[in-house]
């Protein structure tokens, strides 16, 4: 055991003066990270040492091919040879992945469809539900992740309802901010074009039966910026009001902080994970004093047990709490004076037992159990004299019963197959006051089928040691945010992927089809008698989406690496014959490194095709008239530069990193908010400078 | 009490709370992950406390040979630099690459890369009081007494490294294994 540090006996001493030398002591102390030493193993008791994990380079490649889905995996190492600011830049150079701006909210999409459709996990844990009924709370604060504290990133393309329940629409990232295998304590510090900088630091470490990491991180940029003349239309650009800002320069402003703890002792992990956002927003018109601005806050708190029976069968409690705050603190739009507000909020209370049992070493299966409670949840638009509603909606009670089985039929043939049984509550209730004419609405929406069925087969053929083909049908359901519609908008997925994993180069190909349905649709209907629009839903959207996703990587030298994924798809919008909005047929991404020395040298490159903006289905005298919220937007390819300096074993690196090196125009099309018709004008050429210490 | 005593008590426990902490986080380096070969060198280490050899010649070395792996024949070097001792003998690691220089050793590690000889192997070493391990899959129900695997954690977190016992590879050497053994291994029928 360690003898007690003599700087720090508890006898003298002022407190904060013993905390601050605290922090220097485990700042600077040897960290004992990496792998065991023999003679510590030699030591131990046999019992523990059947308990030692090991450690296995392959385990990446290995993932690559035995989870039964189409899956890319991003090492720390990668991360930062490429040097991503955000994690906005590093999940647009995933394969398959593109990101729209709406100033508000960040729009995540892959395979021909965006927004809302990706679960996101950090350390395993669901973060906070994207879709619940009657808010509109934006599911940026999930990319409030400093990039710095992340030391992987899973990817699992294609509907996962059966193991995560609705929202894993598309697809899983999970986030990992908690592996000290892969790095120690460390702090680093950016600073950059638009204003912008970030501070980071890592502290943590482990003990024999425990472990504990603390991330924390800030990051600030003056955002986008350019003139609304070259984002909307004559029409628009001629209805402004002359006291409106002409440009967006300094009202996209950006504040961001996040505070992650992830601890663990025996069979006991908790992880508690707060993020605050502040920052300036675009709605609807240009402001005239100071701009829109929004605080997004969201806390994440989840304790959890696991426990081993025996190697072949194991528990694992969950119990998650997380509550999400939207504050829309400051409405300058419209028309000079306006003083508004919007505030909306949500709770979650979960809990889930997962029983996994291996009764032989053919056979695998999970059954679980989740309960989840959303409560609290409250829509407060404040902007008189437009609206002043109060919105209230009853807790929801939701219980899923889930199981997944897998069964190696043959030396190379396992099949995988699994089913979700969801209850859903019995009616959505909503209780609104408007306080502009005094009354009061009560809504019960009544869920049309309480009980929803997802499932996933699969059949993993391993063709040798290195290939697998993998054979999926899955299908998922998404909540829908609005009032109006109670049933989830549904996908099903049939893919075929290959994966060939060899020491110098890795291959996955996927060839798929989505069918997705019950997408809600917004119609406009003109009324004759007072000639105005009224705007109705209803929830027959249906697409088909057809698509090759193609990932090589190649290693062909010592220091070298290079990789080209290439994502072609297209979806057929099957009720309007028109191309969906926010949909680019193709996506490529490039990258290559080097490593001399001490120096490592990247270059990565991204290309988003064109797309159009949504559009909205007018019914009626003029039936079929279709208006887009603005123009196509053409394609784009943006090119990064990563300079990277890593003296061996002195801990200090340090960092040169541009992206849109060629300061290309990025477009992103209108949106409902963000109603610029001619698309909202991306980032330039960004420079960014980091120096960090990893101890 | 007055307000001076408590403010010392709290911070007492405050200080003494983090130093609670930085016990735990400057405590001895972790074992929870570790790379394969020096857990398979512990292993081996720990089969000698539970397996009985014959009696050896006086002031004989407890000898493990390793055929066709260099980087755990390294790995065990590691029992030599710490003067460990098996049986109250001193050990030595002998690393050889062909069946006909095994000679006399305890126990005999049997690399992915010697498979192919496995049955001349097994025929120089029958009947003799050698421990056979291996690391490679089927092994064991070749002749092999105790053979290492990876095994995925039940709960998904890592692997962990388990060893399957072959009781008819270890029958007629004269050795004596504890039952302990046998209740942590996957035991072949």
């Amino acid at each position: 055991m360690p003898t007690e540090p003599t700087a720090c006996r508890p006898t003298t001493g002022r407190a904060p003066r013993a905390g601050w030398a605290l922090l220097g002591l485990l700042l600077t102390a040897p960290c004992p990270f990496g792998p065991a030493r023999a003679d510590e193993l030699l030591d131990l008791p046999f019992d523990d040492l059947l308990q030692v994990e090991v450690a296995s380079a392959g385990k990446r490649d290995e993932q690559i091919r035995n989870i039964p889905a189409s899956v890319s995996i991003l090492t720390r190492e990668e991360i930062a040879r490429y040097g991503y600011v955000t994690l906005e830049d590093l999940l647009r150079n995933v394969p398959g992945f593109f990101i729209l701006d709406n100033t508000e909210d960040r729009f995540i999409g892959n395979r021909g469809t965006v927004g809302g459709g990706v679960q996101f996990l950090v350390n395993g844990i669901p973060q906070h539900p994207s879709r619940q009924k009657g808010l509109s709370v934006p599911e940026i604060a999930r990319l409030n992740i400093p990039v710095e504290s992340i030391d992987r990133i899973e990817v699992i393309r294609g509907p996962m309802s059966v193991i995560y329940g609705n929202n894993a629409f598309l697809g899983v990232i999970n986030i990992v901010t908690n592996s000290l295998a892969t790095s120690g304590p460390r702090a680093s510090v950016s600073a950059g074009s638009r204003d912008s900088g970030q501070l980071f630091a890592r502290l943590g470490g482990r003990a024999r039966d425990g472990f504990l990491v603390l991330n924390a991180g800030g990051w600030r940029t003056d955002g986008l910026g350019g003139d609304y003349a070259d984002m909307m239309s004559p029409a628009q650009l001629a209805a402004l009001d002359p006291a409106m800002h002409r440009d967006l320069d300094g009202d996209l402003w950006q504040r961001r902080g996040s505070l992650d703890l992830s601890a663990g002792w025996r069979g006991f992990s908790t992880d508690v994970r707060y993020s605050e956002m502040d920052y300036g927003i675009y709605a609807l018109t240009p402001p005239f004093d100071q701009g829109s601005a929004l605080r997004l806050k969201t806390l994440h708190a989840a304790l959890g047990y696991a426990y081993r029976f025996s190697d072949n069968l194991g528990l694992r409690l969950t119990g998650i709490h997380s509550q999400e705050t939207y504050d829309a603190y400051r409405l300058d739009l419209l028309f000079a004076g306006l003083e508004g507000s919007q505030r909306q909020h949500a709770r979650r209370w979960e809990l889930e037992f997962d029983l996994h049992w291996q009764p032989d070493e053919r056979l695998s299966m999970l059954f679980g159990y989740r309960w989840r409670l959303l409560d609290h949840l409250d829509n407060r638009p404040q902007t008189p004299p437009i609206i002043v509603r109060d919105i209230q909606s009853d807790a929801l009670d939701q219980q899923d019963l889930f199981t997944e089985i897998g069964y190696d039929l043959t030396k190379s043939l396992r099949l995988v197959g699994g089913a979700r049984l969801t209850q859903l509550p019995e009616a959505y209730r909503f209780t609104q006051y408007n306080a502009l004419d005094g009354t009061l609405t009560e809504t019960a929406l009544p869920t049309s089928d309480r009980n929803l069925i997802n499932g996933r087969v699969a059949a993993l053929w391993s063709l040798d040691s290195s290939q697998v083909l993998k054979l999926i049908w899955g299908n998922a359901a998404q909540d829908v945010d609005s009032t109006r519609i109670s049933d989830p908008e549904r996908i099903e997925t049939v893919e075929l992927n290959y994966v060939r994993t060899a020491p110098r180069w890795t291959l996955s190909a996927s060839l798929f089809q989505n069918r997705t349905s019950s997408i809600v649709r917004t119609i406009q209907t003109l009324d004759p008698a007072t000639g105005a629009y009224g705007i109705g839903y209803d929830n027959s959207g249906l697409w088909l989406t057809r698509g090759l996703e193609w990932t090589t990587e190649l290693r062909p030298w010592p220091g070298v690496n290079l990789s080209l994924d290439a994502t072609w798809q297209q979806t057929d919008d099957r009720r309007s014959d028109l191309e969906p909005g926010y949909s680019p047929a193709l996506l490529v991404k490039l990258k290559a490194d080097y490593r001399r020395g001490d120096f490592i040298y990247a270059a990565y490159a991204h290309y988003v095709d064109a797309m159009e903006s949504d559009w909205d289905f007018v019914t009626g005298p003029i039936a079929g008239v279709i208006e887009r919220l603005g123009e196509r937007v053409p394609a784009t390819w943006n090119l990064g530069l990563n300079l990277r300096w890593e003296p061996s074993g002195q801990g200090v690196y340090a960092a040169l990193n541009v992206s849109n090196l060629l300061n290309t125009e990025i477009r992103y099309p209108a949106s409902e908010l963000t109603n610029l018709a001619r698309g909202l004008i991306g980032p330039g050429r960004i420079l960014t400078a980091t120096l960090g210490y990893a101890f | 009490m007055s307000s001076q005593p408590l403010d010392g008590l709290l911070r007492r426990a405050l200080i003494r709370c983090l130093l609670s902490m930085l016990m735990v986080l400057s405590a001895p380096p972790a074992v929870a992950e570790t790379a394969v070969e020096p857990l398979k060198v512990a292993y081996l280490y720990n089969f000698t406390r539970f397996i009985d050899w014959p009696d050896p010649a006086p002031g004989s070395p407890f000898v493990i040979a390793v055929l066709d792996d260099a980087p755990l024949a390294e790995a065990l070097r590691a029992l030599e630099r710490e003067h460990r001792r098996a049986e109250d003998r001193s050990i030595a690691i002998r690393e050889i690459s062909a069946t006909d220089r095994i000679g006399d050793c305890q126990i005999l590690f049997v690399g992915a890369a010697a498979q192919d000889r496995l049955p001349s192997l097994l025929a120089a070493v029958a009947n003799k009081p050698i421990l056979l391990v291996g690391d490679s899959p089927g092994l064991a129900r070749r002749g092999i007494a105790i053979n290492f695997f990876l095994k995925p954690d039940i709960l998904g977190e890592g692997q962990r490294l388990r060893f399957e016992m072959n009781p008819a590879a270890l029958a007629g050497r004269g050795l004596k294994v504890s039952s302990q053994l046998y209740d942590v291994a996957r035991v072949l029928p």
